[in-house]
């Protein structure tokens, strides 16, 4: 396997010993370019105490192309389908090298705190949450109490 | 005796010869079907797919016009070779040339490239470029390692920092080139007028 | 090449599904739509022309398990089908199917549908007796 490249080794290094505020991101031991992060609901969503595991992968491209990233717990949420797939413009058309993974992962909390169900990502939840706003964030709060658990009072896996 | 194959200079394996023709028709028509039914408007978000889907969808009218000289796939690889539809939106190899040096002198030992996030005094022999998005920053341009500006100017012709759309400039120049190679067709075209009087 | 991990090399694959990028001779998806460990697979084979599968479609499952894509898929016929590599309840026999037996990181689910079908039309298998159209194993 080729070297990890300078800045991903830096970006690693600064994202655990100053991690952004709510957002953990660990690399797994087996491959440096593959994350797991726990990430805590923004606060007066509807996902305000839950805690979202996601997994986050470094192609061989990045930083010239975007990190891919995927919820792994279920989520309510018009920009995220079933299988934890994120509808966000940075990921895809509006990536930039200048951007890295701790501001990807920021944006992705910003999209918790604002859904915007006109640019859904093919998926019923962003109709529902047109239909009737105040119901599907109800569901949405249900779905985190209930898949979005704090894993333990410290907040981290294992 | 000549054959038919013979006549035309195409091999003589029918079977696999029937199959081939089979499939490219079947792919064309569905080629076709998704490639009119995209949205030309998300030409930009899908750059690999698209590319791919209108490469062989070009593939497929060049087999049809050379085998069964249509005129109409022939005008259709035409369309294809427009701007509106090339797909590709880094700018060219040698718009790197155009870009203006930046000496370490004019730096500050904090500057560091947006893209590696290494300090440019960290490297002996830095290429250091500005791009011309003139940016609000004292040097009215964002700067960047050269190593880390090309691969990403391949592929985009946006600045990294603030989207400065780059294409313009060298769109305006082609523009120029573009113009100036149909007034020499024109008049090539002048020339063999009265053979095509057919098309008006 | 650093190693793709499983699930994000399965996205890659269901999208090449989903934009149907892949061959038109061959299909595949989820089984299940909210299967976020994306284990079950559907897969179709449009068998061969001039051969016994012409203008058959086979179904098959794949599984995926959480060993992919170090170790081969499961991969079983539905549609009953006569070929070598295939046993009778219908499952594709690494041991007598080269592309499982040799499996490289680098293969996908589209790989082993397009090598059976490869296989399904190679002379040695074109004219093999097939059972009746639309029966399966189960």
């Amino acid at each position: 396997m080729a070297a990890l490249p300078r800045r991903i080794i830096k970006e690693t290094e600064r994202l655990i010993s100053d991690p952004v505020p709510g957002i953990t991101a660990y690399p797994d031991e087996s491959n440096l370019r593959a994350f797991t992060v726990a990430m805590d609901g923004p606060d007066s969503s509807p996902y305000e105490h839950g805690v979202f595991d996601l997994e986050l992968y470094l192609p061989d491209d990045y930083p010239m192309c975007p990190p891919k990233v995927r919820f792994l717990t279920r989520i309510y949420h018009p920009n995220i389908d079933k299988l934890g797939r994120i509808c966000l413009d940075v990921l895809k058309d509006n990536w930039s090298p200048a951007l890295q993974i701790r501001t990807i992962l920021l944006s992705i909390q910003a999209l918790l705190a604002s859904p915007n169900p006109d640019d859904p990502l093919a998926n019923d939840v962003a109709e529902d949450w047109k239909k009737d706003e105040a119901k599907a964030i109800g569901v949405a709060k249900e779905w985190t109490s209930k898949y979005a658990k704090s894993h333990t009072a410290s907040g981290s896996a294992e | 005796m000549s054959t038919y194959e013979d006549d035309h200079n195409i091999s003589s394996s029918r079977p696999q010869e029937d199959n081939e023709r089979t499939r490219t028709h079947q792919s064309l028509s569905s080629i076709i079907d998704s490639f009119v039914t995209s949205n030309h408007s998300h030409i930009e978000s899908l750059p690999e797919t698209q590319e791919s889907q209108i490469e062989t969808f070009r593939n497929a009218l060049q087999v049809l016009s050379a085998e069964e000289g249509s005129t109409l796939a022939t005008d259709l690889i035409g369309v294809l070779e427009d701007q509106d539809f090339n797909p590709k939106k880094g700018l060219p190899d040698d718009y790197l040339d155009t870009l203006d040096r930046v000496s370490l002198k004019d730096l500050t030992p904090e500057d560091d490239c947006p893209i590696c996030t290494n300090r440019f005094v960290e490297d002996k022999y830095p290429l250091i470029v500005k791009l011309p998005c003139n940016a609000k920053t004292k040097h009215r341009g964002h700067i960047f390692d050269l190593e880390c500006i090309g691969p990403w100017l391949k592929m985009n012709a946006t600045c990294p920092l603030c989207r400065f759309d780059l294409s313009e400039l060298n769109q305006k120049r082609k523009e120029r080139l573009a113009e100036e190679l149909r007034l020499i067709k024109e008049q090539e075209e002048e020339e063999e007028e009265e053979d095509w009087d057919v098309y008006g | 090449m650093s190693k793709i991990p499983r699930n994000f090399k399965l996205l890659e694959e269901l999208e090449k599904g989903e934009k149907g990028l892949s061959a038109e001779s061959i299909s595949y998806g989820l089984s299940n739509q909210d299967d976020i460990t994306m284990t079950h697979w559907n897969g179709t084979i449009l068998g061969p022309p001039h051969s016994t599968h012409e203008n058959r479609i086979y179904s098959l499952t794949i599984i995926c398990d959480d060993k992919y894509p170090d170790k081969p898929p499961q991969v079983q016929f539905v549609s009953k089908i006569n070929l070598p590599c295939v046993d009778s309840n219908g499952y594709v026999n690494p041991d007598k199917f080269d592309t499982l037996q040799n499996w490289k990181r680098s293969y996908s689910m589209e790989t082993v549908l397009l090598e059976l079908r490869r296989s399904m039309a190679s002379p040695a298998h074109k004219k093999l007796h097939q059972p009746p159209e639309g029966s399966t194993y189960d």
